[in-house]
């Protein structure tokens, strides 16, 4: 085992080195979440902004507008009244887990993803791609796999479920130099 | 002979009696320390008096432990150690450690069933405001969110999603910044994870057994962790570690403070008089005396008040007085002594400080106040008795004292007497205008403070402890809470319901910033109902809000149909009960807000958090007799403050009363110089605290009660004995040096309550004292004069 993340240890930090670490990224996402008990994808699309240490601002515009800011401990969401509603991850551990994966991914930190999952690195082939199996036997029966593409940064996130659902989002327009923080997103973040 | 014969009598008889009257009381000798016990009966409804103090042993035994580490590893390790050891020390219960897993899957199996018929708060009010339209679109919204765990196994059995938006909404309430991972209740900070452990002490904070037997044990975690598993660390919150810190430093300073005073008592007596007996004697009679006064409050109010046991003693302590008079009067340059003879010589003085102190003290009878009273009782009982011992027992026991031989305080004391034999010339006004002005800005900087706070000191390290492990746990309930009553669990989930559509009014106006009520978790049977009613044309028909989402998510008609089946099959279902939720394990972090049957029907606590506006919440109460706002701070400080008030007047009264008395027995002006020893010296102490800056409160006023009684019978032995006699002298500056001893250097004492008493008591008696000789002037004066001539 100890050997086993010896020798993974090195692509990891060639992938590590490829991603830009930037304190703010902004770029548009579009998310498909194909659900087996559903005849159909359900499709979304927005904004999305990472500020290093404070979170990731998920703006959905289409096709119903919400706010989502998720910080390492928690998330918050605002209703259509403009209240915020925090909600700890105690319940959700799962969903704690992935929020992770985003943080670290577009923090550039992938290293402290291996507490909670075991790392196989493609990191020759353009874009790189990594494949995260979770440690943990209970989350393991939930998450089947999370399998990261991209290259100065993250392109595509696909999460596949055991109950056969999958959750593919894919980033766009990425913006490290121009991006500009609106009054209202400034307040979002500042929660 | 008979006086021995009368002697044993009056010792052997209070024992037997006193200890007849303890032997025989109903309740036992339990001498009660609950606060609450001080607030006269009939303001307070036995029900909900009941009921505030089961919240109250409960939040006394609430424990919470964090053990931190740098990694999850190493911090689970050290958890498990601590909870094996705490365990072990059979002192703790119901310790949770890894099992927080559990509780979410059991509340999820245990609501799923019930998830027509307890709908989340906000889904509730956008149905019942009839626009379907806001809640089509907060389930869309849910459904399209990347943030929400939907998935297919809740679709096909929830396709509202109504269940996990219900058990959301209840975890952002009920749940602080831990988070559970692996089972474990954990908390992360930048460079530390910390395990969270939640017990509840097996008794009171306040047992001292327990104390000794937890607290070296968690103490030792301090230092035991860090080495054991490397970098740990150990914090806890909860009144034990405050308990026992106030046990502590009251053992301490009981150690340094009451056995120093009592061995300069005893040698200071013994130096003085050559002999032992004198201090023993003066034992015997003010133990007697406190043993009649709490017989005599047992029989009276069936119980004693601690608070009533520690002033009601010191004020017994006036007694010796009595007994310090007696032995100086072996002092007097005469040779033919006598014990008959001194007490004849001290007689008058003893019988007026009786009787003055007694109706200083018997003026608190009338307070509406249970522990006054006792005070009053305890006082006037112990005060008689310790006189009797004076009178009757101790000319028998000191027949043969022999002359003491250490003149040479006398001469001083004597040099101080003879200042005051002087005319009062420029000296004595300009003193006098000094003094004047002193008190007039001293008492203009008086404030009044009546916090709780008095009675705690808190230990700073305690302090810091319990304040970082409360930030990093988050959602601190409030002191305050509200009461809610009902004829049965439904009536009372209804009631409560009430009350918390207006506290969410209160929320939504920043006025409070969260609550806490048991019908959130199980509606009341109405509710229930209502609730299905209201989803009824959502999911069943043609034209529904469950088509129109089926329809936008692409939900299978099989799918929706059959939640529309099992919509209808449950609707037969019973409303799920108060008792089910607490009988199953879903209910356990929560159950604590139950309390159970009373004499009216049932009771049940809501939690508050950050309460803005207290006059707000207080009005929620008013309008319905069986809710009830409790503000248990609040209500201690409102205490003090009438306690303060009452004795303040009772205290003016009474001593008015003394001084018409004196007036009778030594004219306008002879009453008049009397009186002014104890009145100046209760002023100057006033003055000096407006001075340091420190407030009055109930315990600097109590202090002057016993300086009145004290400073009084100073005076009363020199008017009554005149300037001349250094035995009087001597008497008056041992008994004012004990009385420092044993009260003044309580001024040293960390906590607000006993040092602000211990600093009254210092000034007042040292100026009573100094000013003493005063009280001769109009006869002593005379006397001298006569004597002269």
């Amino acid at each position: 085992m100890s050997l086993a993340s010896a020798a993974v240890a090195d692509p990891l930090s060639k992938i590590q080195e490829r991603l830009t670490n930037n304190p703010i990224v902004c770029a548009v996402f579009s998310q498909s979440k194909s659900l087996r008990a559903l005849t159909r994808p359900l499709l979304s699309r927005g904004k999305f902004v990472f500020v290093a240490g404070k979170g990731v601002l998920w703006q959905v515009r289409e096709p119903f507008p919400a706010q989502v800011l998720v910080k390492r401990d928690a998330l918050i969401k605002w209703s259509d009244d403009g209240r915020p509603q925090r909600v700890s991850f105690g319940q959700t551990p799962i969903f704690k887990a992935l929020s992770n994966v985003f943080l670290a991914t577009f923090s550039g930190d992938i290293n402290g993803l291996r507490d909670t999952f075991f790392i196989k690195a493609d990191e020759l082939s353009s874009p790189w791609r990594l494949t995260l199996t979770p440690r943990n036997q209970a989350f393991a029966k939930i998450i089947t796999a999370v399998r990261v593409t991209g290259d100065r940064f993250v392109n595509e996130l696909v999460i596949e479920e055991a109950r056969g659902d999958k959750t593919h989002i894919k980033f766009s327009g990425v913006d490290t130099e121009t991006c500009q923080l609106g009054e209202a997103e400034k307040g979002y973040l500042a929660h | 002979m008979h006086t021995k014969a009368l002697a044993f009598v009056w010792v052997l008889g209070i024992c037997a009696l006193s200890g007849w009257l303890i032997a025989a009381a109903p309740n036992g000798t339990a001498v009660n320390a609950d606060l609450m016990a001080l607030l006269p009966k009939a303001e307070r409804d036995p029900v909900v008096y009941r009921a505030i103090n089961l919240v109250q042993k409960r939040f006394e035994r609430h424990i919470a432990m964090l053990v931190g580490a740098n990694d999850f590893e190493t911090a689970k390790a050290a958890a498990k150690y601590v909870s094996e050891r705490v365990i072990a020390s059979q002192q703790l219960r119901n310790l949770r450690v890894d099992d927080y897993q559990d509780l979410v899957r059991r509340a999820a199996s245990f609501y799923f069933p019930l998830r027509f018929q307890l709908l989340g708060t906000e889904a509730r009010d956008q149905v019942r405001a009839g626009d379907t339209a806001d809640f089509e679109r907060a389930v869309l919204t849910r459904y399209y969110n990347p943030k929400t765990p939907v998935n297919s196994d809740l679709v096909d059995s929830d396709p509202l999603l109504l269940l996990p938006h219900f058990l959301e909404e209840r975890a952002a309430e009920a749940a602080g910044k831990p988070e559970i991972e692996d089972g474990y209740l954990t908390v992360k900070t930048k460079d530390k994870t910390y395990i969270v452990l939640i017990g509840e002490l097996s008794g009171t904070p306040f047992e001292f057994p327990l104390q000794q037997q937890l607290m070296p044990l968690l103490d030792g975690f301090r230092t035991e962790l860090p080495a054991r598993f490397h970098g740990a660390d150990f914090l806890m919150a909860g009144v034990l570690p405050h308990a026992a810190a106030g046990t502590d430093s009251a053992i301490s300073e009981m150690s340094t403070v009451g056995l120093g005073s009592l061995l300069a008592i005893v040698a200071l007596l013994i130096v003085i008089f050559r002999s032992a007996k004198p201090f023993i004697l003066t034992l015997i009679s003010i133990g007697l005396g406190c043993l009649g006064g709490f017989a005599a409050c047992l029989v009276i109010f069936g119980e004693v008040h601690l608070l009533t046991l520690v002033f009601g003693a010191s004020l017994v302590g006036i007694s010796v007085d009595y007994s310090l008079h007696y032995f100086c009067e072996r002092f007097r340059k005469t040779e033919n002594w006598s014990p008959v003879l001194a007490l004849r010589h001290i007689f008058p003085g003893i019988t007026l400080g009786l009787v003055t102190s007694v109706i200083g003290f018997v003026g608190l009878f009338f307070a509406p106040f249970p522990g006054m009273q006792g005070m009053a009782v305890f006082s006037s009982v112990g005060l008689c008795i310790a006189y009797g011992c004076v009178a009757i027992c101790y000319p028998h026991f000191t027949q043969g004292m022999s002359k003491p031989t250490f003149e040479r305080p006398l001469d001083w004391l004597s040099a101080y007497g003879a200042l005051w034999r002087g005319e009062r010339d420029w000296r004595t006004w300009t003193l006098a205008a000094a003094f004047l002005v002193f008190s007039v800005f001293g008492c203009w900087r008086l404030t009044a403070s009546d916090d709780v706070r008095l009675l705690q000191a808190p230990n700073p390290r305690v302090m810091a402890e319990e304040t970082r492990t409360r930030e990093l746990i988050g959602r601190n309930l409030a002191s305050q809470f509200f009461l809610v009553e009902g004829r049965d669990a439904a009536d009372f989930l209804a009631r409560e319901e009430r009350l918390t559509e207006k506290l969410r009014t209160l929320q939504a106006s920043d006025k409070l910033l969260g609550y806490l009520a048991i019908s959130d978790f199980v509606a009341s049977p109405e509710r229930q109902q209502e609730n299905r009613a209201l989803l009824a044309p959502l999911i069943v028909g043609e034209q529904t809000a469950l088509r129109r989402i089926a329809q936008q998510v692409g939900l299978p008609d099989v799918t929706r149909d059959a939640y529309a089946s099992a919509f209808l099959n449950a609707a037969r279902d019973a409303p799920v009960s108060l008792q089910q939720w607490l009988a199953h394990p879903v209910s356990e972090p929560h159950r604590h807000l139950w309390l159970g049957n009373s004499t009216r029907g049932v009771i049940g606590v809501v939690g508050l958090r950050g309460v803005y506006d207290l006059s707000a919440h207080q009005a929620l109460a008013e309008v319905d007799p069986r809710l009830h706002f409790v503000d248990p701070a609040g209500e201690i400080s409102g205490l003090f403050r009438e306690y303060r008030h009452q004795t303040i007047w009772l205290t003016l009264i009474s001593y008015g009363v003394v001084m018409l008395l004196l007036m009778l027995r030594y004219g306008l002006a002879g009453g008049l110089t009397v009186m002014a020893p104890p009145v100046i010296a209760a002023i100057a102490s006033l003055s000096v605290l407006g001075f340091l800056g420190e407030p009055i409160s109930l315990f600097n006023i109590m202090a002057l009660l016993l300086v009145l009684g004290i400073g009084v019978d100073y005076a009363l032995f020199f008017r009554e004995t005149g300037l001349d006699n250094p035995a009087t002298l001597l008497a008056i500056a041992l008994s004012s040096l004990t009385t420092l001893l044993a009260f003044g250097l309580l001024a040293l004492s960390a906590t607000t309550a006993i040092h602000a008493f211990g600093q009254t008591i210092l000034v007042g008696i040292l100026v009573a004292f100094l000013l003493s000789p005063m009280a001769g002037w109009n006869n002593g004066t005379s006397d001298l004069k006569s004597a002269q001539t």
